[in-house]
């Protein structure tokens, strides 16, 4: 009996230590030129943001490419969002204060950032710099800044713009950075405009509460979509907005730095998701998407194509990616032909996938 | 060989021991504690403590607090069927039984629950475990007892005061790497007359680690370290007992807590980690037990104060606070109706308190009423039968429920059944944080069952217990529309079911070479009810165990911890899961001094001896291979 013993106890280590093998899929160096680029940001504090591929014929899509392409390492944080230049893709991880730099094609690191960030958002790419906003302290007003990029030496440089509370998306155009003011925890409404050549100089643009998506429309007028503050919300699951203050979306004549235009939604309406393609502007409001002419004076009541409440949106040519956004799984990417309103393509992407790119 | 065979092998070994171990003659009387026992007298009824049947209970063994005494979380994790996970070494960690969530995980220090009234939680790495007398462990719901989240199980922190001649003195001190440090004194002294405990435990540590995890690497391509991950934490308690007569005793107790803590960022950015928290707990409780005729009667009265401090940025000047506080009033009459048949009514006050800097003062009264059945219709047969009625300001608690038999078979094997009904009410985090709390929840609610044995023998106690358990309107923290803004709402109806298994086995190899072997193994299935997918943080299998070697003044011991890999989300997909884990330690204790009245042990101890890359939360790695020794005198 007790050898019997004997031989149990020593099956003890055999048995332990067989389960360590894991077959961890190994590096794969493929390019990834021409595909569509899907951020997910990941559940917030999991530190499990990941990138998701679709091959351009819509024959593929590649869930956590960062992952696969680097020996099963992850980003390691929430995917806040993502800038391209012609090699690199700079991966904004907000929770963990950390710029990852990928080759855009490949997907492989190439270096990392980890101090002089502090709740990053987005960047903007001005010659070899890149200009990264940065909320500091959430709850702190007094606190934001945009960091400056080093892109030769992959460093921050000491010098920092101040800026307003609730710094969001950057754009650049002729040395200049315009930045929105989504307000961090709190609220703001304004969009700041910083002079590079002019000693980093900031004016300030008032727009309607919480702009957050801004872009250059093909006439050059600065586009920028104002959300409102929600003030009252429904109940669970969604917990929507039911009254908010005016949500609109304002044209900027960047030459005079003023508002030229303001496009308001109806009352207690507003739009989360904007963006353009060919002289149209594409927004989303309560499950559908809306297009409005660039020089539109008027907002419509009918949208073009029914999704459902999405957390992302692009336009690439007659198609429109939208993200259907789950934070507690897998992410629903479904692309509609413009001419048709139809779907012509869906598949699950990365948990809480928010944002699309198109960088080549 | 894959994880699942593995399993199966080991499972099957398990049997195959417990089945070999009934073969084994008791060998001459040996000197080992058996931990696990958990002695019902049967013959009689004498519910001492307010019990109930049909359980599967575990006593933490007297070695593990010296064997694992880095932290709270070591301890029972490689002693306990608690699965244990910790936000990083020395962070906050919390506790599950078969697969439930932590607010499932009911705690209480003499009998008073101590979970936080703020977040429903009590955070493993700040209770005083090394100094506490007695660490019982009741697997399955008890809200009958214990009230709110008393559903996966309950941990019983008790401090012994005894009316008999004795004097108890205890030094314990162990240094080890990254200039940890655990140190403790315990005196429990007492006469016919008078008990009483003093003790004090002091711990830190730099805990600045290597990450072993050579995916991530700094800036520069070196390695990451555990910065900002430093800890301290002290705590003294007092307890007297004064015996005036032999029906009638008076007891206090009283604990002071305080800790330390920074917590670090983990991967991929150490560096930024500036996060700092101080926690103070201050516990008092008066305890009058009384007998008169056939009656018992125990009142207690208890007052509880949890306060910590937050630093999101310990350099900056802006901090959190939060102050919760709690008074129990409890009354507890027991009568002796017959050699059969006991009836005991309690009657349950709790005053809670909360007020941060979030959330302005909120108030919350419960007054609970309970009956309590002990009958035992023949000399094998043991019943319980309890109710729970509670009156809440803030929410409509349903029934308590709990039925409980134990069935002696044969002298060593005693068969377990437990039906209950079990809640949980929203805590005020849950009900009041800025922007997230949810006004509108309910209690969450479980039914469930179990169905075990127990063999006890000399050398040998082995449980194992089927369990069942659903619970209604669970309580989950979830992303609201389509943003990454997670808040709590009733949702789910959830249901684990397992197996649970612990055993301890000791017999001697030749003569005076003694080998002991301990286990504690779960299997846990858990769904979410409404897609039948996988629970996250709910691992299939959790396996830890302990192989002892004792010849004379030498003991060796051999310890491991086995989980398999646990999903973080819904989905099952790999990439949202952590890698199985599995750690292992060796130590070697000798007795420099071993008297009648003293013992002196030096000891010496491997962790982590393969420098095996584990992980219970992501991205923040467990240390690998480190060092500890330690000197332990009983006198």
């Amino acid at each position: 009996m007790n050898t019997k013993f004997k031989l149990l106890l020593l099956a003890i280590p055999l048995l332990l230590f067989s389960c360590s093998s894991d077959d961890d899929s190994s590096s794969q160096q493929q390019d990834n030129s021409g595909d569509v680029f899907i951020s997910a940001e990941g559940a917030f504090g999991s530190k499990n943001g990941s990138i998701s591929l679709l091959s351009s014929d819509f024959e593929t899509t590649t869930n956590f490419a960062y992952t696969q392409a680097n020996n099963n390492t992850p980003l390691a944080g929430l995917v806040q969002s993502v800038a391209f230049d012609n090699e690199n893709a700079y991966v904004v991880l907000n929770d963990v204060n950390t710029l990852v730099i990928a080759d855009k094609n490949t997907l492989v690191r190439k270096d990392i950032v980890t101090t002089g960030l502090q709740n990053p958002r987005y960047m903007a790419i001005v010659g070899n710099r890149g200009y990264i906003t940065n909320w500091g302290d959430g709850s702190n007003t007094e606190d934001d800044y945009i960091a400056i990029l080093d892109l030769d030496t992959n460093t921050i440089e000491a010098t920092t713009i101040s800026l307003d509370n609730g710094v969001e998306q950057i754009v650049a155009r002729d040395n200049k950075l315009y930045v929105s003011h989504k307000g961090a925890f709190s609220t703001n409404n304004i969009v700041s405009v910083v002079d590079l050549s002019d000693n980093n100089s900031v004016t300030t643009i008032t727009v309607n509460d919480n702009p957050d998506e801004l872009f250059f429309s093909n006439t050059g007028e600065l586009v920028v979509l104002s959300e409102g503050i929600g003030l009252t919300f429904g109940g669970p699951p969604t917990f929507s907005i039911i009254e908010r203050t005016t949500s609109s979306i304002s044209f900027i004549d960047i030459n005079t730095n003023t508002v030229t235009r303001t496009l308001d939604f109806p009352e207690n309406q507003g739009a989360e998701q904007m963006t353009h393609a060919d002289g149209n502007i594409y927004y989303a409001s309560n499950g559908e998407v809306f297009n409005i002419d660039v020089n539109a004076t008027s907002l419509p009541t009918s949208g073009v194509v029914t999704t459902g409440p999405i957390s992302g949106m692009e336009v690439n040519g007659e198609e429109l990616y939208t993200l259907t956004t789950d934070f507690q799984t897998l992410s629903t990417l479904t692309v509609f032909d413009l001419d048709t309103a139809e779907e012509i393509f869906s598949d699950q992407v990365g948990l809480g996938a928010t944002k699309i790119y198109f960088p080549n | 060989m894959n994880c699942k065979k593995t399993y199966i092998s080991v499972g099957l070994m398990l049997y195959g021991l417990s089945i070999l171990a009934q073969r084994v003659n008791s060998e001459k009387k040996q000197d080992t504690i058996n931990s696990l026992n958990e002695v019902t007298v049967f013959g009689k009824i004498l519910a001492k403590e307010n019990e109930i049947k049909g359980q599967k209970v575990v006593v933490l063994p007297n070695y593990a607090v010296v064997r694992n005494a880095t932290n709270p979380t070591e301890t029972l994790r490689f002693n306990s069927p608690i699965a244990l996970r910790d936000f990083g070494n020395g962070g906050i960690s919390t506790a599950r039984f078969r697969g439930t969530s932590p607010t499932n995980t009911a705690v209480l220090w003499n009998g008073i629950p101590i979970n936080s009234a703020g977040n429903g939680l009590t955070d493993f790495n700040t209770i005083a475990l090394n100094t506490t007398d007695e660490v019982k462990i009741v697997s399955g719901g008890a809200s009958v007892l214990y009230g709110t989240g008393a559903i996966g199980g309950v941990v019983l922190l008790n401090d012994d005061l005894k009316f008999s001649k004795h004097q108890n003195f205890q030094l314990f001190s162990q240094y080890g790497s990254f200039n940890t440090s655990s140190n403790y004194v315990k005196a429990n002294l007492g006469d016919s007359k008078w008990a009483l405990k003093i003790a004090g435990a002091y711990n830190s540590s730099d805990n600045d680690y290597e990450y072993i995890d050579g995916r991530f690497v700094d800036e520069n391509g070196g390695s990451l370290f555990n910065e900002n991950g430093n800890y301290k934490n002290y705590n003294l308690d007092v307890s007297l007992g004064y015996k005036v007569s032999n029906n009638n005793k008076i007891y206090l107790y009283s604990q002071v807590y305080e800790s330390d803590r920074s917590f670090s960022a983990g991967i991929p950015n150490p560096s930024a980690g500036r996060e700092r928290n101080q926690d103070f707990s201050q516990r008092n409780l008066l305890k009058w037990d009384t007998n008169f005729g056939k009656f018992n009667q125990s009142v207690k009265l208890a007052h509880l104060a949890l306060d910590y401090t937050y630093f999101n940025n310990q350099f900056s000047s802006t901090s959190d606070f939060s102050e919760t506080q709690n008074t129990f009033f409890d009354y507890h009459v027991k009568y002796n109706l017959s050699q059969k048949l006991q009836l005991s009514y309690l009657l349950n006050a709790n005053f809670s308190s909360i007020e941060t800097n979030f959330i302005s003062r909120k108030n919350r009264r419960a007054i609970a009423m309970v009956g309590l059945l002990h009958y035992q219709p023949f000399k094998n047969t043991a019943t319980t039968l309890s109710f729970r009625n509670e009156e809440n300001t803030d929410f409509n608690v349903p029934l308590a429920l709990n039925f409980g038999v134990e069935q002696q078979l044969l002298s060593f094997i005693k068969l377990k059944g437990n039906y209950s009904t079990n809640f949980r009410t929203p805590t005020f985090n849950e009900q009041f944080w800025p922007r997230v709390g949810n006004p509108d929840l309910l209690p969450e609610v479980s039914k469930q069952f179990e169905l075990g044995f127990q063999i006890q023998k000399e050398n040998l106690n082995f449980q194992a217990s089927y369990f069942n358990i659903q619970i209604d309107d669970k309580i989950l923290w979830l992303p609201s529309s389509g943003s990454n803004l997670w808040k709590p709402r009733n949702i789910k109806n959830t249901s684990n079911k397992g197996v649970e298994v612990s055993g301890v086995y000791s017999f001697q190899l030749l003569t005076n070479h003694v080998i002991k072997l301990s286990t504690n193994y779960t299997y846990t299935m858990a769904k979410n009810l409404e897609n039948n997918r996988r629970l996250p943080f709910a691992p299939e299998h959790l396996w830890n165990f302990n192989v002892d070697y004792t010849y004379q003044r030498l003991n060796m011991f051999f310890q491991g911890l086995q989980q398999s890999r646990s999903f973080t989300t819904e989905d099952s997909v790999k990439f949202f899961s952590l890698d199985p884990a599995e750690v292992y330690n060796v130590g070697v204790n000798i007795d420099i001094v071993k008297t009648e009245t003293q013992q002196l042990t030096m000891g010496a101890k491997i962790n982590n001896v393969t420098n095996s890359l584990y992980y219970f939360t992501n991205l923040r790695p467990n240390p690998g291979r480190n060092y500890s020794i330690q000197i332990n005198y009983k006198f």
